[in-house]
């Protein structure tokens, strides 16, 4: 009897551990980067040449420019939740420029933008400080790109108190517009204005 | 009168002034921009 | 004695400053369309609620400030002043409503810099902004670079002695066609010809970049109006360096350069006068200018190793000098790589070329080339005088759409605005070397700022310290209108309170 309760316990435990393992991946540990992206821009010429691995939210879109693409990897602040979910506001964005293969950009899901928060992605590669081919661009060549968090829609509702501000305000505005039109022929009628 | 608009211009002709003044500015400034990338040649041959 | 301003006088100012606040008003009308069309629900109210305040203000004010009389040169400069404050105040609840200002402070910032068409900016999380937000941004520098004085004047006022005052209150005084409304009009014509063209090819270049359909047309025309108005905004917090391409980056210099120009240079070019462009003195200085500071930086740059080869070093140091030189303050280098690549001597071109700056009564800042050109021929006019004998009667000629005798008022008057510039620069340098930056950051911060060009080397952060944004916003101003119209609206303030 009592081996049974306790498997049953054991049973109930695995599957609310199963339940909750989606939940678990979702949440995946973000990698701290080291180096950021704001040390990278720093010192440039100590980290030049040398591999790297940098993680990121990636934002705005790719670029596919023929076998290669370019992507951009946010890892200021705002990597896992932004500005519009209201996450705390913490500075300037900031990121770094990733040259890639583009078939390996293709399991990117979400790119970062008003509407969506992007996909957390990590790619290794090496370092310029002032790339060649790029035309002196500090960027990062990558040979390998991994997901590590899905993006997701970002939902903005408007707030109660900002729909009735703009309704008052405008029937206010309404209001004076009429007042300014009802007013105006009472001024002794002038040439030009 | 050299250098005068001319004040009783067509359309066309006007547009066709626009256009060419458009071109002209670029030119300008495209071969402004052909010049730094001379010095840019260079100074990289003086200092490598 | 001081005679204080009559209530008739508020009246008129009260009027015409309304007029100019229900022109930003209908202004926000564009970004509100755009954030309907993007379904930014959330955004679209926050210029519902900013739109109805302007309205408020305007025909709130307008119904108050009954009066039939005209403008005078006093009035037309308050108005111009007083207008460019409200304007800011108000333009900046988009901005503070969206959620992405630290403070109202740092939205009034964000708004000033983009009607000076400065481009440095407050505004937080700037990849996650809704498209109408952005439209809204990039709409005040091409509104800030036209004058929002120039388009109230196009719309809103009909009589055109008092519009003159304004327009000349605003920072421009080149009279390109007999009446003010007429060239209000030229001007426009040269800007949205631009904007076609512009738009046409940074968006044909954008879709060849591998961009979608409409990043690629709204990033072409957000990036014309901060290239055309030399605002220096941009869609995306890496600013220019998001396109990494010289295709982008060339045609971006032809815009800013063409952007640069003084509007009466474009309609002298339009109308026939093709040579006015190697003629004009401006354009002349420009040239010079722009030739020794990139020459600098490119042989320094060279030396230091910074940059690979020719082709990068070239992509660099043009566009960024050119950007600077314009006061545009578009970049395709990080702001900090200013001070950990390109060092002292760099820093240093560019802020001379930032303080120079663009042509007068166009959409650029600084110290100007017309001045340049002026001062230096009248310092060579004075050398030829001592040189000469004392009955020789010595002249020099310069050539601005027309040739003109130099006198002496003129160069005394360059001179004045000069000072007042390279003053401007050294209080607000000495601001922030007073807060901790070092010389040569705080003095290319500060002169970006008061030239209007919006080039960063790491200094501007909403972190900074909030005398410094205050330095910088009043630097903006100070700097776009030339400081007249500002020390007019003082002196108003100050006649009010101490007049008889």
């Amino acid at each position: 009897m009592r081996t049974r309760f306790i498997t049953a316990l054991l049973m109930g435990a695995a599957l609310l551990a199963l339940c909750a393992a989606p939940a678990w991946a979702a949440d995946a540990p973000i990698p701290k980067n080291d180096p950021s992206s704001t040390q990278l821009v720093e010192k440039p010429k100590q980290f030049n040449g040398t591999r790297v691995t940098f993680t990121g939210e990636a934002i705005g879109e790719v670029m596919v420019r023929g076998d290669y693409a370019w992507i951009h990897l946010n890892d200021d602040a705002y990597m896992e939740r932004n500005a519009e979910e209201g996450a705390k506001l913490g500075g300037y964005n900031s990121g770094m420029a990733i040259w890639v293969p583009a078939a390996l950009t293709k399991q990117i899901d979400t790119y970062g933008d008003y509407k969506h928060e992007g996909s957390i992605v990590q790619i290794s590669g090496t370092f310029n400080a002032a790339c060649k081919e790029h035309g002196g661009d500090m960027d990062i060549h990558a040979d390998s790109v991994t997901m590590i968090r899905p993006g997701h829609v970002v939902v903005d509702p408007v707030p109660g108190w900002k729909a009735a501000l703009a309704a008052g305000l405008a029937l206010l505005a309404g209001a004076l517009y009429w007042i300014e039109r009802k007013t105006r022929n009472r001024v002794t009628p002038h040439r030009g204005v | 009168m050299a250098g005068m608009p001319r004040l009783i211009a067509s359309k066309r002709e006007r547009i066709t002034d626009y256009a060419l003044g458009i071109i002209h500015e670029s030119l300008w400034i495209l071969g402004m921009t052909l010049f730094a990338f001379v010095m840019a040649v260079i100074a990289m041959a003086v200092f490598k | 004695m001081i005679v204080r301003p009559r209530k008739e006088d508020h009246l008129v100012i009260g009027k015409f400053t309304g007029k100019v606040i229900i022109g930003v008003g209908m202004l926000m009308l564009i970004p509100l369309a755009v954030s309907i069309g993007f379904r930014e629900w959330d955004t679209a109210v926050d210029f519902i609620v900013s739109i109805a305040a302007c309205f408020v203000f305007g025909f709130g004010v307008q119904a108050v400030c009954r009066t039939a009389k005209d403008l005078s040169w006093s009035h037309g400069l308050v108005v111009a002043s007083g207008s460019w404050f409200f304007a800011t105040a108000l333009g900046a609840l988009p901005h503070f409503l969206s959620g992405h200002g630290g403070s109202y402070l740092d939205m009034l910032f964000d708004v000033m810099s983009g009607y000076t068409t400065t481009g440095l900016y407050m505004l937080q999380d700037l990849d996650h902004v809704s498209m109408g937000l952005n439209m809204w941004r990039h709409l005040l520098t091409y509104a800030g670079g036209q004058g929002i004085v120039v388009i109230a004047l196009t719309f809103l006022f009909k009589g055109t002695a008092g519009a003159y005052k304004v327009y000349v209150g605003e920072g421009k005084d080149e009279r390109l066609l007999p009446n003010v409304i007429q060239t209000a009009r030229a001007i426009w014509l040269v800007s949205l010809t631009w904007l076609g063209i512009g738009t046409l090819f940074l968006g044909v270049r954008g879709l060849m970049l591998g961009q979608g359909p409409a990043r690629a047309f709204f990033h072409a025309l957000w990036v014309f109006m901060g290239a055309w108005s030399t605002g220096g905004f941009a869609p995306q917090s890496y600013n220019t360096f998001w396109f990494h391409d010289i295709g982008y980056e060339v045609i971006c210099i032809v815009i800013m350069i063409a952007g640069s120009f003084n509007f009466a240079l474009h309609w002298a070019m339009w109308t026939g006068k093709r040579s006015e462009i190697r003629k004009n003195v401006e354009t002349i200085s420009f040239f010079v200018t722009l030739s020794i500071t990139t020459m600098v930086a490119t042989f320094f740059l060279a030396k230091a190793n910074v940059y690979p080869d020719a082709m990068s070093l070239f992509r660099k140091v043009f566009y960024q000098l050119v950007s600077g030189h314009t006061t545009t303050g578009f970049s395709t280098i990080y702001a900090r790589a200013f001070v950990t690549q390109w060092g002292p001597i760099g820093l240093i071109a560019t802020t001379v070329a930032m303080a120079i700056g663009a042509s007068a009564c166009s959409t650029g800042g600084g110290i100007k080339g017309i001045r340049m050109g002026v001062i230096s021929k009248g310092v060579l006019q004075d050398i030829r005088r001592m040189i000469s004998p004392e009955s020789a009667v010595v002249m020099e000629k310069y050539h601005h759409i027309r040739d003109t005798w130099l006198s002496d008022d003129t160069v005394r008057a360059a001179m004045t605005v000069t000072i007042a510039y390279l003053s401007l620069y050294a209080i607000g340098s000495v601001i922030g070397v007073l807060y901790g930056y070092p010389l040569d950051q705080a003095a290319f911060e500060m002169v970006s700022a008061a030239s209007n060009t919006g080039l960063s080397c790491g200094v501007t952060n909403p972190l900074m310290p909030e005398v410094l944004k205050i330095t910088y916003i009043f630097g903006m101003w100070l700097g776009r209108l030339e400081f007249m119209s500002v020390f007019a609206l003082i002196g108003y303030g100050y006649a009010v309170v101490r007049g008889k």
